[in-house]
């Protein structure tokens, strides 16, 4: 009986935390304040539960995490009066950003040397917007810096993890057999 | 009348083999220098057709195109080093546009990606509840506070410094009690001492004593009183 209680204010607590934030919630964080038995099978339930519900609100796993979402079939009536202009990435940036998701941790030279362009403008922008950070430094001559992707690239592209991504060695194998 | 204008969209050299590769529906696994080498060359001449600058890179690489196509042309004899770096070179070449490939591509994957993820609509800052602010001391303050705790700790010292010249008290008298008479039995001893502290003490003492020779310790048996006999007069402590 007390189980149950526990339970049910987990279910709650869990709700409401994933109602105050502002980033997807991970398995670590609500480790600190709910009861860690079983949590990570018990939060997919109260997710379904909660989904069930249809309230036009969703529990959605991603980027490693749990977040509340707006379903997506709404979208486009609150978008007008919830919406907000942003731009979406160039061409020329969503390619620098597949590179480093494919070669990361990457050198900015690495990523020049497969697009054969300049990527000073792109990687710029990538950093502003928080999709790449800087990991490190190459142990080569001149110490250049490691670019890999962050856990907000997962939650902009709506991914769990990187996996979710086709390896180059997938993407051989289907265009060969093409 | 419509006016159509189309504008190829590539980014440098590689961008545009990779375009051309596309157009002329050729094999990206397996794509034939020659015929892409005519096609690039082709290109930067329509490009100079339509007066348009053309960057230092589009003709480095058709001269490097021109290069990979004329060492294949040239007569191969296998035993040879620098056969083998140029179909090392034109294999690193064709990887690099199969890589570029596959980037573009899983560029167009995360740009669906993104499309249908930016339908979820969500809370991008967190709601911050406010929170009872505790008072931030200044540095003059944690001083005193530290030297506060430190004077505690020092009169804690202090106890510890009596309680060692308190034991040592009791010690020096037991040792007197035993070694003033002849005979002394425990039992007296535990009549003077009734502090289990004291008692301790003075049982320590009788040990240390013992080990010294300066008096004989006699039980006749398990928890009988205990009988002290005076040796020798202490010199001593």
């Amino acid at each position: 009986m007390e189980d149950y209680t526990l339970q049910s204010e987990d279910k709650k607590l869990f709700i409401s935390a994933l109602f105050l934030s502002g980033k997807p919630l991970e398995l670590t964080f609500l480790k600190k304040f709910l009861n860690p038995f079983n949590l990570e099978n018990r939060l997919l339930e109260y997710s379904e539960e909660f989904n069930a519900q249809n309230n036009g609100i969703r529990i959605r796993s991603v980027s490693g995490g749990f977040q509340m979402v707006v379903e997506p079939s709404l979208s486009h009536v609150l978008e007008q009066y919830f919406g907000e202009k942003s731009e979406s990435l160039s061409r020329g940036a969503l390619e620098t950003l597949s590179i480093i998701a494919y070669k990361q941790p990457a050198t900015k030279a690495e990523i020049e040397k497969i697009r054969g362009v300049d990527c000073s403008g792109s990687m710029r922008s990538l950093l502003d917007k928080n999709f790449i950070t800087v990991s490190g430094r190459k142990n080569i001559p001149g110490k250049p810096l490691l670019y890999t992707t962050t856990k907000y690239f997962l939650e902009y592209f709506g991914l769990n993890e990187l996996s979710e991504l086709p390896t180059f060695r997938e993407w051989q194998e289907l265009r060969r057999g093409q | 009348m419509d006016l159509a204008v189309t504008i190829e969209n590539y980014e440098g050299p590689l961008d545009l083999l990779i375009h051309l590769v596309h157009k002329n529906e050729m094999n990206i696994f397996d794509v034939p220098i020659s015929d892409i080498t005519n096609h690039f060359i082709a290109e930067i001449r329509y490009m100079k057709e339509l007066d348009m600058e053309i960057a230092a890179e589009f003709i480095h690489m058709a001269s490097y195109l021109i290069y990979l196509k004329s060492r294949s042309l040239l007569p191969r004899d296998d035993a040879t080093a620098g056969d083998e770096m140029f179909i090392e070179e034109s294999f690193n070449f064709a990887h690099l546009l199969i890589e570029l490939s596959y980037c573009k591509e899983l560029a167009l994957l995360l740009r669906e990606q993104a499309e249908a993820s930016g339908k979820y609509l969500y809370r991008r800052q967190s709601i911050l509840l406010p929170k009872e602010e505790k008072v931030s001391e200044d540095a003059y303050r944690l001083a005193d506070a530290f030297f506060t705790a430190s004077e505690i700790k020092s009169e804690n010292k202090v106890i510890v410094h009596s309680l060692k010249e308190h034991a040592d008290a009791i010690a020096a008298q037991t040792a007197k009690i035993i070694l003033n008479k002849e005979e002394t039995l425990w039992s007296e001893l535990e009549t003077i001492f009734a502090e289990p502290f004291d008692k301790a003490i003075a049982f320590s003492t009788i040990l240390v004593s013992a080990k010294s020779q300066l008096v004989k310790v006699i039980q006749e048996s398990n928890f009988s009183d205990i009988l002290m006999q005076r040796l020798r007069t202490a010199t001593g402590d």
